[in-house]
């Protein structure tokens, strides 16, 4: 079970390339997409899931080419994208029920499934009432089951924690973590926590480009030793901001305390600290524009 | 109210408007129909009847005028179509409440939408006018150019009906009800009333009760005939303004005469004022129906039915441990799709139709049960082929719509099983419309009518799919199926009567019928397949 992605590329016709050559090869485990917004993540979620052909290069599912046969890869997949929408007059159980359908499962056995999803997405007490009732993370949480029906093989989520309240947002982190066990789960988000501590890997994409691409702990040592914390005084943090790459900074007492990440130590008396993902995307985000910079004036 | 803002509010709405494909289309439609508003003579149509042997001049004030009055009622009858929808655009995007959290009054908002719409439409106008000289020009009868003739029609006859169209169309989009197909089908109803009471056979007719301009034109025009020629004569009820459409103007080479221009008279004047001021005072009765983007409760004749599914109550069962992982789901199995998709299709449809609707729904398969078969064929089914307009209207955008299609387009087999899921819920739908009429049918030995109203059923909902996935929008599909239906099963015109029951059909509809129902059913197969290469 492998999806091969070379070379892939998309042009829009008002905005130029979106996304171009890309190159991953997922297997199982969950793979987590991280970038900024607008970096073409969503765009190269539709690829995967089908909904979009790629202007340049091939994505292949255990070695058939999904633009040719995208029935091989739909029987199998589960999708909750960006901008998921629900129909508003039906419950959760009618809409489960006609996804059901629509995904060509037997409805017997998708009846039994679909209680239980929801049960997993703790929903079964509003199970029965209007979609158009419910919150943005009640909504979330439909689509996530929805994502789940078919049991599928390759999983793809696209910033599937927007709107869940913090406890969902940890519960739904496990249970992807749990579910990249036996299948292949792509996880694309602009917030680090969310594939930080379930990923096994991490493919980095800023400007419609594979930035970097490895284990957490890869990426992790492409910043070990260039993260530092200091104190400044609040009306020093803007000159702090144009200085350095801050990552954070926290209010401490009447000082601010600042995480930035350097090649040297920033000022004597800053103090190196171990680099989280954050920091490793920060970096390699900012790297990724200035050279994108020097290339645009070269 | 602050004028500023309201026009920088219509500004806004203007730029969104002008820059949708559907804009761009509608101004190609416009100056196709600003060539076809002057045929020439001899042409099979008439665009304007006067008598059987005169019409003026195409000469700039005629050419103005002419066009001006087609473009007020092309406004007044698809203009109204074409502008509406701008407030419940904004209430989807969310643009509504962040607007209704800011200081900006009902009647304001409201006039901008009014003006922008206003300025969208005269900009169809605009199209209208230089497609006319460009006519005028190639028919060659007067190519004089007199701009301020040809244009100050447009100002008299063609400003006040697109307010009129504008305002209404800001009417119904703040009434619940109105806001949706419903309204559609009665603004159709709303245009032909407005025409019966300023129809020129009408008694009491005058330019006071004429929205469109029409008997201001006729009159003066016919007058403008008598000056030319005395013994001239011609019966209000022969008069016709619009699209009339004859084999025997083939060839008839229609005496002219010179038209100097409308009189800017008293009437004239005053009856386009009036209309103006009344179009301003729907946008006044529209501020007081206006909710501002307030979520409130829906009408009770607006709310939906809930359409159980059979399945709908299906639960766990009693005692089954708690499921809090992945690893003790069900496992899920593939099963028999080709009656689940349009079984699910069908329930998707029918769920949420308003309670009104199926006890309507109900009334018209009884009237088709114990009615006299003439009577059924010539009223009964017609109108319940109309019923499920707002069923079929759904297909084929209803996924977009509701931000669905990315997760159903990434299903297997999107096109072969959901579209034709879709179209065959359509069908099954079509022909539960009319089961007691076909099973009368059958019963009588009535095989054409029979067979008739099966096509049909395949053909109605192949439309819906086909203008559904293509134009994304239900309107279209509303607006074309109510004048095909009110010309054609209404009014018992063969070739337009769908259902083949009112009129009888030569082999050549029967034809038609079958090969349009598989070409725009290949159509909205292949719009589907587009929409999956984008």
């Amino acid at each position: 079970m492998h999806l091969v992605i070379e070379g892939v590329g998309k042009k829009y016709p008002s905005r130029g390339w979106a996304l171009s050559e890309f190159s991953l090869t997922l297997a199982p485990g969950l793979t987590g997409l991280l970038g900024p917004n607008g970096a073409g993540k969503s765009t190269l979620m539709r690829i995967l899931a089908t909904i979009t052909r790629a202007s340049a290069g091939r994505v292949t599912w255990d070695g058939v080419d999904v633009a040719k046969s995208p029935d091989s890869l739909r029987s199998v997949l589960g999708y909750l994208p960006q901008d998921f929408g629900v129909y508003p007059q039906l419950s959760a159980i009618e809409f489960l029920e006609y996804l059901a359908a629509a995904k060509g499962l037997d409805s017997r056995s998708a009846r039994l499934r679909i209680a239980e999803l929801l049960e997993l997405v703790h929903l079964t007490d509003s199970a029965h009432r209007p979609l158009g009732g419910y919150s943005g993370g009640m909504r979330q949480r439909v689509g996530i089951a929805q994502a789940l029906l078919n049991d599928p093989q390759l999983l793809i989520v696209d910033e599937p924690t927007a709107g869940l309240d913090p406890e969902e947002r940890v519960r739904f982190r496990n249970l992807l973590g749990e579910l990249s066990g036996e299948r292949i789960v792509l996880l694309s988000t602009h917030i680090v926590s969310d594939v930080e501590a379930t990923a096994s890997r991490i493919a980095l994409l800023s400007s419609g480009k594979l930035v970097a691409e490895g284990t957490p702990e890869a990426l992790l040592a492409r910043v070990e030793g260039k993260v530092w914390e200091l104190a400044v005084s609040p009306e020093h943090l803007d000159d702090a901001r144009r200085l350095w790459l801050v990552g954070a900074a926290l209010r401490r007492g009447s000082d601010v305390l600042l995480r930035v990440v350097a090649d040297e130590c920033p000022r004597p008396d800053a103090r190196a600290v171990a680099p989280s993902l954050e920091d490793a995307y920060l970096a390699l985000v900012r790297e990724d524009r200035a050279n994108a910079i020097a290339g645009a004036r070269a | 109210m602050n004028p500023s803002r309201i026009a920088r509010l219509a500004l806004a709405d203007i730029r969104e408007r002008t820059r949708r494909t559907g804009y761009l289309v509608s101004v190609a439609v416009m100056v196709y129909l600003g060539h076809g508003m002057l045929p020439a003579n001899g042409s099979t149509y008439r665009t304007f009847v006067l008598s059987e042997s005169y019409r003026p001049e195409y000469g700039a004030a005629w050419v103005g005028t002419l066009t001006a009055l087609l473009t007020a009622i092309y406004f007044l009858l698809i203009g109204h179509y074409l502008v509406k929808g701008s407030i419940e655009r904004d209430r989807h995007t969310g643009v509504g409440q962040v607007l209704a959290a800011t200081p900006l009054g009902k009647f304001e908002y409201l006039w901008a939408k009014t003006l922008s719409s206003v300025v969208v439409l005269l900009s169809m106008a605009a199209v209208a006018a230089v497609a006319a000289i460009a006519t005028q020009q190639l028919l060659g009868e007067d190519r004089g150019v007199d701009l301020v003739a040809t244009l100050l029609p447009f100002l008299l006859i063609t400003v006040p009906a697109a307010l009129f169209a504008s305002a209404s169309a800001v009417l119904f989009d703040s009434m619940p009800l109105l806001r949706g197909g419903l309204g559609n089908v009665v603004w159709f109803f709303a245009f032909a009333m407005l025409m019966a009471v300023g129809g020129l056979d009408t008694p009491g007719a005058s330019a006071w009760r004429d929205v469109t301009g029409s008997h201001m034109v006729t009159t003066q025009v016919f007058d403008g005939l008598r000056a030319y020629d005395p013994s001239a004569t011609a019966k209000p009820g022969d008069m016709n303004v619009g699209v009339n459409v004859n084999p025997k103007y083939r060839g008839v080479m229609l005496n002219t005469f010179p038209w100097k221009g409308l009189a800017w008279n008293a009437e004239a004047v005053g009856s386009r004022i009036l209309w103006s001021v009344l179009a301003v005072a729907l946008v006044g009765a529209a501020a007081l129906l206006f909710d501002r983007f307030e979520n409130a409760p829906r009408s009770p004749l607006a709310r939906g039915v809930a359409f159980r599914w059979p399945f709908a109550r299906v639960s766990r069962p009693a005692g089954a441990p708690r499921v809090v992982s992945a690893a003790a789901l069900t496992p899920a199995r593939r099963g028999m799709t080709f009656v689940g998709v349009p079984r699910a299709e069908l329930l998707l449809a029918l769920h949420g139709q308003t309670w009104w609707w199926w006890i309507g729904m109900v009334g018209l398969l009884i009237a088709q049960s114990v009615a006299p078969l003439p009577h059924v064929k010539q009223g009964w089914l017609p109108v319940a082929t109309f019923w499920p307009v707002f069923v079929w209207s759904a297909s084929g955008q209803r996924e977009r719509r509701d931000g669905v299609a990315g997760v159903l387009f990434a299903c297997e087999r999107p096109v072969s099983r959901l579209l034709t899921g879709g179209w065959l819920a359509g069908v099954v739908v079509g022909l539960a419309v009319g089961a007691p009429s076909l099973l009368r049918f059958a019963a009588a030995g009535e095989w054409a009518p029979f067979l008739g109203w099966l096509l049909g059923a395949a053909f109605v909902p192949a439309l819906a799919l086909a203008f559904g996935v293509w134009s994304g929008s239900s309107r279209f599909f509303e607006v074309l199926y109510l004048f095909l239906w009110y010309i054609g099963p209404m009014h018992a015109v063969a070739a337009l009567d769908y259902t083949g029951v009112t009129a009888a059909r030569g082999p050549g509809v029967w034809a038609a019928y079958g090969v349009l129902t598989m070409a725009l059913f290949a159509t909205a197969w292949a719009g589907r397949q587009r929409q999956l290469r984008a």
